[in-house]
């Protein structure tokens, strides 16, 4: 066995809260090799951040560590802030889940990481650029030059990740420390990511110590595994072991509660029913062409002019009753915006979003509008931000019923509140509690029920389970399984997770820079994409299983999305058709029925 | 057949059911600041000068304007107010206390024993003793000392904080008023509107405030109407409330912009609740914290701006007093009479100190990000 990079011994962190106590590490004990991956794996909350900022030094003031950590045999608890800001900077650098936070935006990247140079590596200002720019260029960063001169706003999520994995390797470290390295990326740019890590490993020797609560992420990357549960390790072991012959109970719940893309109908959970006769069945919305463009003001002039940013382009599709629709896409692909637009949420929109064959809502106004509402409900991704943080959770639930069935009396109310409260998963005795009392998955219970207790036919879910932890994701998504089959609604489930969508949607629908490239039943989608752009998304998702991710080849998608509002980015996969002018009307690329109920957009072959 | 209960009623009868209670944000932030000591000290400190503002009147035998002519500019001592003898009752037989020529309070007992020390060389029992009634301290004293044409400043100081305090509330209470409705207006419609009513804003700010006051002051200085203490007193109010709620109207616009695009808003407007609904429901509750942190940061500077315009001469008139015309007399004696501005200008620093700490404590009590 190699001598080890890190060694850690009986660590122990605690926070000092106006509650009382928080112990957040118990005694935690690992080495991490010369060369090795480790994951930590753990919900929120477990600890497995803490862990390693005790561990650096970077704790908060109300926080306190004892134990031992050996960075090289030098102890680290307790050592001089000299001798562990020597160590973090270019020794053992991390790397945190939001890039955007954690470069400093008055500075140009290319700056920041020659500060660093020369801060660590006592060398000049011109070896210092260079060495910067190679690093850049290590991390795949396109035009590296160009972008060493810009600022952290002006690069995307992806990109600017990777400035940060070129700053915290800059000085050849030892050790990295991945806190969550992918978890704001987006699939394809996750993908990259990674894969950038495992060449530093394999090129350098880094050890990566990998803080995740991604399961596929985790099988892709890790050679060990230490399951963190409470501020303890409850397993530990080489991948292979922990993932296909799992000890503990923890462990085992943890991978059941992942979701598969090979794998949808998983057994021990609602099994989603099939749509039968779906052509027969009765249209609950017909959405037709629907548009909406913001109008973006740029420079230029003096008063500048404005370009539409076309986040929804001319999107069309037929939900039926009791269906559930997945809408996946990456960041910006206007699924968020269709989902309002639906919702006759957002303004300006176009198009028409037929009712039940009657009424176009795109048309309803005023109170006719707010009477229609209850039809229609939303849940909404972020559970704690979408109640009102002064309001009991009861009236939260109460208030779309009592608006909607004024001649209700208060008892009614608050028997119908407990009731929904019941089939939710809540105690109807919380009545009177608040949000922040909750956890992120309480909340989201409560936000379903408030979406539910009008008994809506259609409910829009826009993320709804992507803020939570596993575990959690699980069980929201076996409930909203199991309140469509006591109500009957339609559901439109929006999600980045191409793996949960598979579980609970009957049909999925693919969108690009606002237009739909696929749209198919959810076997169909999964098992014969016929659009590159869905093809590069499914491939990218890391699998939750260690053998099947090392034999995988993937598919690769190159570079970042295209900005919308450059009119040739809609034609990215359709690039014999595109004009060279930023500005010009292009070609809409049409969908088209490759098989019965399989659409698809134009594309170049590939 | 009963009224129909209001959609506000029935939520509030939904919350008085006999269910496991909650922790609400309010009953957080109340923990908070009380565990906030330099905040719970102003808290007592305050309300003793409010107690003490309130109850002037009863706390001493001068009145705010009668003017000793014994004790012109006298410092701040213990020693009996001469004046006053001539009211005491000489025929108490058994007295306690005796007040000696040189005006030295000591037990009539030592009196009797050291007459001579008491009363001065050559005296004998009986000579020069001026009362032999009981005289308690607190009747007589200028403990504080007198202004420079005899008024008692420790009372006149309890006059000044009635009138300074009263100037911060009410002006406050104006500020908040137009800036809430004012603000909240212009942040709920939002576009083009809310353009407008904000550039009418920045426009009021480019006014130099003191500038525009002494205008007013000045120009209304020569109506009759004016003229009257009391409409005098409105007019400051007027005055200064009219440019303090700039900001409160920045700060509530501010607040409304950010929690209209909260999705519990966006969750309200899905279910169809009424515009109104949610501004009552949903705004106003959350716009609450910043605006009491800002309403208690708003009174000192309220203060300061009272004191500052009567410093000029263009505040209350004379004979009633405030603060800042207390610490304006305090700075032309400062030479001779240092005590008549040390002691108006340390109660208002403490005054101004506590509110500010308060100001403060409530800030940290009700941001949520300290959660």
């Amino acid at each position: 066995m190699p001598e080890p990079i890190l060694q850690i011994q009986d660590l122990n962190v605690r926070f000092k809260t106006p509650d009382g106590i928080v112990h957040a590490v118990k005694g935690a004990t690992f080495d991490i090799a010369k060369g090795e991956v480790v994951g930590v794996v753990g919900e929120s909350g477990s600890g497995k951040s803490q862990m390693f900022m005790a561990a650096v030094g970077l704790l908060s003031g109300n926080g306190e560590a004892t134990g031992s950590v050996k960075f090289k045999g030098q102890e680290l608890i307790g050592a001089p802030q000299k001798l562990l800001r020597t160590i973090r900077g270019s020794k053992a650098s991390v790397i945190f889940q939001d890039p955007l936070t954690s470069l400093t935006p008055h500075m140009k990247v290319g700056q920041q990481i020659v500060e660093i140079l020369t801060t660590h590596k006592n060398i000049g200002q011109a070896d210092a650029e260079r060495r910067a720019l190679d690093m850049l260029e290590l991390v795949r960063i396109p035009e590296a030059k160009r972008r060493m001169q810009q600022y952290p706003h002006e690069l995307s999520g992806g990109m600017r990740q990777r400035v940060m994995i070129a700053m915290a390797t800059a000085c050849d470290p030892d050790l990295l420390i991945a806190d969550e390295p992918t978890t704001a990326l987006d699939v394809t740019v996750q993908a990259q990511v990674l894969e950038i890590m495992r060449d530093l490993t394999r090129e350098l020797g880094t050890a990566i110590a990998l803080i995740s609560h991604d399961m596929g992420v985790i099988a892709s990357m890790c050679d060990r595994v230490q399951v963190m549960r409470y501020g303890e390790f409850v397993e530990a072991g080489p991948v292979d072991d922990i993932f296909y012959a799992p000890r503990h109970d923890y462990t085992r719940m943890l991978l059941d509660a992942v979701p598969r893309l090979d794998q949808p109908d998983k057994p021990g959970h609602p099994v989603l029913p099939p749509i039968e006769n779906w052509w027969e069945r009765e249209t609950l919305i017909d959405v037709q062409d629907v548009k909406v463009h913001f109008p973006i003001r740029m420079s230029g002039g003096l008063f500048g002019k404005t370009k539409p940013l076309k986040a929804v382009n001319g999107v069309s599709f037929e939900l039926k009753k009791g269906e559930t629709l997945g809408i996946v896409g990456e960041s910006g692909c206007g699924k968020s915006t269709l989902a309002r637009a639906v919702l006759q949420l957002v303004e300006p929109r176009q198009g028409a979003v037929v009712w039940l064959g009657k009424k176009d809502l795109m048309k309803t106004r005023g109170n006719e509008l707010r009477k229609m509402r209850r039809e229609f409900q939303i849940v909404f991704q972020d559970p704690l931000a979408s109640l009102d943080p002064r309001m009991p959770i009861g009236k939260s639930i109460a208030e779309p019923l009592i608006t909607q069935e004024p001649h209700l009396a208060a008892s009614e109310v608050r028997d119908r509140v407990k009731d929904m409260m019941k089939r939710v998963g809540l105690d109807p005795a919380w009545i009177n509690r608040y949000p922040h009392e909750f956890s992120g998955g309480q909340n989201q219970r409560v936000g379903i029920a408030r979406a539910m207790i009008v008994r809506p036919q259609l409910v829009i879910c826009d993320e709804a389970v992507s803020a939570l932890d596993v575990s959690i994701q699980r069980q929201i998504v076996d409930l909203l399984m199991k309140l469509q089959a006591e109500f009957g609604m339609s559901m439109m489930f929006i999600s980045h997770d191409l793996s949960v969508v598979r579980q609970i949607s009957h049909r999925i629908m693919v969108l690009y820079l606002g237009r739909i490239v696929e749209l198919a039943d959810r076997e169909e989608i999964y098992e014969n994409p016929l659009h590159p752009y869905t093809r590069g998304l499914i491939s990218a998702v890391p699998l939750p299983d260690p053998q099947l991710e090392r034999s995988l080849t993937r598919i690769k998608l190159h570079g970042d999305l295209p900005s919308p509002l450059d009119s040739r980015a809609a034609l990215t996969f359709l690039k014999s058709k595109v004009i060279d002018d930023p500005d010009a009307e292009q070609y809409v690329p049409q969908l088209v029925e490759a098989m019965p109920g399989h659409f698809v957009a134009e594309h170049d072959p590939v | 057949m009963a009224l129909p209960l209001s959609q506000d009623a029935k939520l509030e009868a939904m919350t008085a059911a006999q269910e496991v209670k909650g922790r609400s944000l309010w009953q957080d932030a109340r923990r908070r600041l009380f565990r906030n000591k330099a905040a719970v000290v102003s808290m007592i400190i305050l309300s003793i000068i409010v107690a003490l503002a309130i109850l002037a009147p009863s706390l001493s035998r001068h009145a705010y304007d009668a003017q000793d002519y014994n004790q012109v500019g006298c410092p701040p001592s213990w020693a009996i107010d001469m004046t006053k003898l001539d009211d005491l009752d000489y025929a108490d037989a058994n007295p306690e206390a005796a007040i000696c020529g040189q005006g030295i309070v000591m037990s009539f007992e030592t009196a009797l024993a050291d007459w001579e020390l008491a009363c001065g060389e050559g005296a004998s029992p009986g000579d020069g003793v001026v009362c032999g009634a009981k005289p308690t301290i607190d009747d007589f004293k200028h403990f504080l000392g007198t202004d420079a044409v005899g008024r008692d400043l420790w009372v006149r100081i309890l006059y000044g904080a009635r009138v300074s305090l009263s100037v911060g509330v009410v002006a406050t209470v104006v500020a908040l008023f137009i800036g809430v409705l004012y603000g909240a207006t212009a942040g709920y419609i939002g576009g083009r509107v809310d353009s407008v009513m904000m550039r009418f804003v920045d426009i009021m700010y480019a006014l130099p405030f003191i500038f525009f006051v002494i205008i007013l002051m000045t120009v209304t200085a020569d109506i009759p109407f004016f003229k009257d203490p009391f409409n005098r007193f409105i007019l400051i109010f007027a005055a200064i409330g009219a440019v303090e709620w700039l900001t409160m109207a920045r700060i509530v616009r501010g607040q409304t912009l950010s929690i209209r695009r909260k999705e519990f808003v966006e969750a309200a407007v899905a279910a169809g609740v009424s515009n109104r609904a949610i501004i009552v429901r949903h705004v106003i509750p959350n716009v609450i914290g910043p605006v009491i942190v800002f309403v208690t940061l708003t009174i000192p500077s309220i203060i300061l701006a009272e004191s500052f315009l009567s410093f000029l001469g263009l505040g209350v008139q004379e004979p009633m007093t405030s603060w800042g015309v207390l610490i304006s007399e305090g700075a032309n004696e400062m030479e001779t009479k240092p005590w008549m501005l040390i002691f108006p200008a340390l109660m208002m620093a403490v005054t101004l100190f506590c509110f500010n700490f308060i100001g403060d404590g409530l800030r940290d009590a009700l941001d949520p990000k300290d959660r």
